[in-house]
């Protein structure tokens, strides 16, 4: 089969131009940037950690471990901790749980060139609960095995962080690490990436559970599997591309443009070319392996039995 | 029937006022930035942000827009020409926006003045850019 990477990019372009700029109208913009947010910014876990800001820690490595060691003696201090813990991965399950359904209120205003939020969020809500389900139990598959690895291996790492300087020696620690999260990071981001830009839409288009749609996904990637790889690989090469644009972009306006996309829900709408693109990207890549994958004008999962909403207007949209 | 009636009314009134609301913010959040941008005027002895100028000493297409924009607003026309020449007039086309919209509101014709965002951000954009060459070229760019 003949498989075109750039037409697919052209088709995503096109359907983002149409889509926002044909006529631009702010509350389109406005009302998808939160669908974006929703998928794609909340799919990050924390709020704020999307660009990687890390505070600066001047203290060494095994001076910061001893003073958290006294503090978590103090019974106070054991009680705040867990409880921040488990505040994190409450928040954190409920950004997952939200991101999962917002997935699908993107895809479902980009695969039908309009904007809503209310009725979408109702309508997908057992497409995105599967997702959350699948989602979550795949984070606990990865965390198990990449737990698993780095077990062996914490009694030398804490000896390296211990010693405060680097021997060549302490390669003999690392390199074998990094051999074996290398291929598992790979894989790891190839189901992540599959996910997203496949499994999500044949979920979409057939009403499907996660786990039935990734059985449909893994026919169709046993038959074309080179095409997939290299799908993997041209979106890595588009996101190289753009993140050296976007960096451009942030150091020629003073920061502020690094500032403005760093703020939830602002850096959505002001990202929102790319993410439209984006999104579109796979669903269109999808869509030349037939008209059984493709989402784009296909009935959407359960629609209303009774007296449908009047369709809005292209450029119009229900509202957050 | 009169409750959703009055309900109707209630939508429709408020339809009216939040378009106003939002202007009336806007105007208002503008106006506290200007006054806070003129009172910080000459206090412009704090590190740079820019990482480009902070990696290359060099300047970039908007550095000094934010020092040329208060003095701007402490009345000081010259200075902030020399400091960015763009400065004078994105300020005049904030105001002239915020101004449109009032009238747009005023006249509720329908009309949408947010076609032209995507035209006057490109066009900003390309003045940035262009500006920013020249001055490259003419070493007129703002101290490092």
């Amino acid at each position: 089969m003949n498989v075109s990477y750039v037409v697919p990019l052209r088709s995503a372009w096109s359907r983002m131009l149409r889509m926002l700029f044909r006529p631009f109208q702010i509350e389109v913009w406005l009302v998808l940037g939160f669908g974006a947010f929703l998928s794609e910014y909340l799919s990050w876990g924390f709020p704020g950690s999307r660009f990687g800001f890390r505070p600066h820690h001047r203290a060494f490595p095994h001076e910061a471990l001893r003073r958290a060691v006294d503090f978590l003696r103090n019974p106070f201090g054991m009680m705040l901790v867990l409880w921040i813990v488990v505040a994190a991965l409450a928040l954190f399950l409920l950004c997952m749980w939200i991101s999962s359904r917002g997935k699908f209120i993107f895809l479902d205003n980009v695969a039908r060139e309009r904007s809503g939020i209310v009725e979408p969020w109702r309508r997908l809500k057992r497409l995105g609960n599967s997702l959350f389900r699948w989602r979550l139990a795949f984070g606990i598959v990865c965390l198990v095995v990449f737990g698993a690895i780095l077990l062996p291996f914490l009694a030398s790492l804490a000896a390296i962080v211990r010693e405060e300087t680097f021997a060549p020696a302490n390669l003999l620690v690392l390199l074998p690490l990094a051999m074996m999260f290398l291929p598992l990071g790979i894989v790891t981001a190839y189901v992540l990436l599959f996910l997203t830009s496949f499994v999500v839409p044949i979920m979409y288009r057939h009403d499907l559970t996660a786990t039935a749609a990734w059985g449909r996904f893994l026919g169709l990637l046993r038959q074309e599997p080179l095409s997939f790889i290299f799908y993997g690989l041209f979106v890595l090469v588009l996101a190289t591309g753009v993140g050296a644009a976007v960096f451009a972009v942030g150091m020629g306006t003073c920061c502020i443009g690094f500032i403005l996309l760093g703020v939830p829900y602002v850096g959505s709408v002001l990202m929102l070319p790319l993410e439209v693109t984006a999104r579109a990207l796979g669903p269109e890549f999808l869509a030349q392996f037939g008209p059984d994958f493709s989402v784009f004008a296909a009935p959407s999962p359960a629609p209303p039995a009774v007296s449908p909403a009047p369709p809005s207007p292209p450029a119009g949209g229900d509202g957050a | 029937m009169n409750a959703s009636l009055d309900a109707a009314a209630m939508r429709a009134t408020r339809a009216r006022v939040a378009p106003w609301l939002a202007w009336s913010l806007a105007g208002l959040a503008g106006g506290l930035a200007w006054s806070a941008l003129g009172a910080w005027a000459h206090a412009t002895d704090a590190e740079p942000v820019c990482l480009l100028r902070r990696v290359t000493h060099l300047a970039c297409p908007t550095c000094g827009m934010t020092r040329a924009m208060a003095l701007l607003a402490h009345g000081e026309w010259r200075a902030a020409f020399a400091l960015h020449p763009w400065a004078p007039a994105l300020a005049a086309q904030i105001v002239a926006a915020w101004a449109l919209w009032g009238v747009a509101l005023a006249r509720a014709d329908g009309r949408r003045l947010d076609r032209w965002l995507p035209h006057a951000v490109a066009l900003n954009l390309g003045v940035l850019m262009l500006l920013w060459l020249v001055r490259l070229a003419t070493a007129t760019l703002p101290p490092v």
